[in-house]
């Protein structure tokens, strides 16, 4: 009788064990907001190397009227030269994100801002972050303006 | 008897559970036809056709434009945007399933009429499953130069 009870017992352990096992599906971490947050503050402190930080090793920005910028020196080399010392700040607006797993999903608005604080540019932007080492970074970064840029604006402010 | 019973029994539970995982993890394919069926539409200039391939809550993120939101402004937007008059052709694709969407990027090249060099430029995708049918959700594209003085605006891709 006692053998029987461990019997059953033993068999609803398994089978809890495989239901169980089946059943994690992961739990969607939050977006990681300070990682975004730190890119906005590096990005009005016109810091390229530190902005470059926050993108993963192969990450990409798709500027608008511009070729593919491909991986992390090439992403510094981009900000030193689009977002000097003195140039704008920006703001960012997230409008919606997705995590899943290792990867999520940002989509969001910007205002670039002139020295004197006024609205330079406004645009959208997608991104896909990727989890690497344990760190959340930018994987892919596309922007664009909503408007056509004035006569006096470089085409490739970035988001 | 009774040991080969439970060794039986362990067995099939075993099999179960790894049936369930296994058809729990299976590889959806990216909905390659919903992508062709997209660049057929544009090349023919079938806005209303265009239109039924994004989700209702769907957002065009075009270069130079504000958003365009929702099946009407979409149809409008394609209507409006040359459609009938760019050949286009998508490459260097790749694809990501992200929980229930699948993201995609790629690069396309329009042979925009009475153009002689062709407009090239990158986009990014969110596909998403609505009913039976995948649909694009987030939808955003970037020419890889200035288009050129008075022409119309560049050519999507999808």
């Amino acid at each position: 009788m006692a053998v029987t009870r461990m019997r059953a017992a033993t068999i609803l352990s398994l089978l809890m064990l495989a239901v169980s096992g089946c059943a994690q599906a992961p739990v969607p971490e939050p977006f990681p907001q300070e990682v975004a947050d730190a890119w906005v503050e590096r990005y009005g402190a016109n810091d390229a190397a530190g902005i470059a930080a926050l993108y993963t090793e192969d990450a990409q920005l798709l500027p608008p009227d511009l070729e593919i910028v491909s991986g992390r020196a090439a992403i510094q080399e981009f900000f030193a030269r689009t977002n000097p010392p003195g140039s704008a700040a920006i703001e960012i607006a997230t409008v919606e994100t997705h995590v899943f797993g290792d990867y999520a999903h940002r989509q969001g608005g910007f205002l670039l801002k002139g020295p004197d604080g006024g609205t330079v540019r406004a645009g959208k932007f997608l991104e896909l972050w990727k989890k690497a080492d344990g760190h959340w970074l930018i994987h892919r970064d596309m922007w664009s303006a909503n408007a056509p840029a004035p006569a006096t604006a470089t085409p490739d402010e970035p988001a | 008897m009774n040991r080969n019973l439970l060794t039986a029994w362990i067995g099939c539970i075993a099999l179960l559970g790894a049936a369930g995982c296994e058809r729990r993890e299976a590889p959806e394919p990216f909905p390659q036809g919903a992508a062709d069926g997209w660049v057929a539409a544009y090349n023919s200039g079938d806005a209303t056709g265009l239109a039924m391939m994004y989700t209702e809550d769907s957002e065009v993120l075009p270069p130079d434009q504000p958003i365009v939101s929702g099946h009407a402004a979409i149809e409008e937007f394609w209507s409006t945007y040359n459609p009938g008059q760019v050949r286009l052709e998508i490459s260097e694709v790749e694809a990501r399933k992200l929980g229930e969407y699948w993201y995609r990027e790629g690069s396309y090249t329009a042979l925009v009429q009475d153009e002689g060099l062709p407009r090239v430029g990158k986009f990014i995708e969110l596909w998403r499953k609505d009913g039976s049918a995948w649909l694009l959700y987030r939808h955003m594209w970037s020419p890889n130069s200035p288009p050129p003085a008075q022409m119309p605006d560049t050519a999507p891709a999808g």
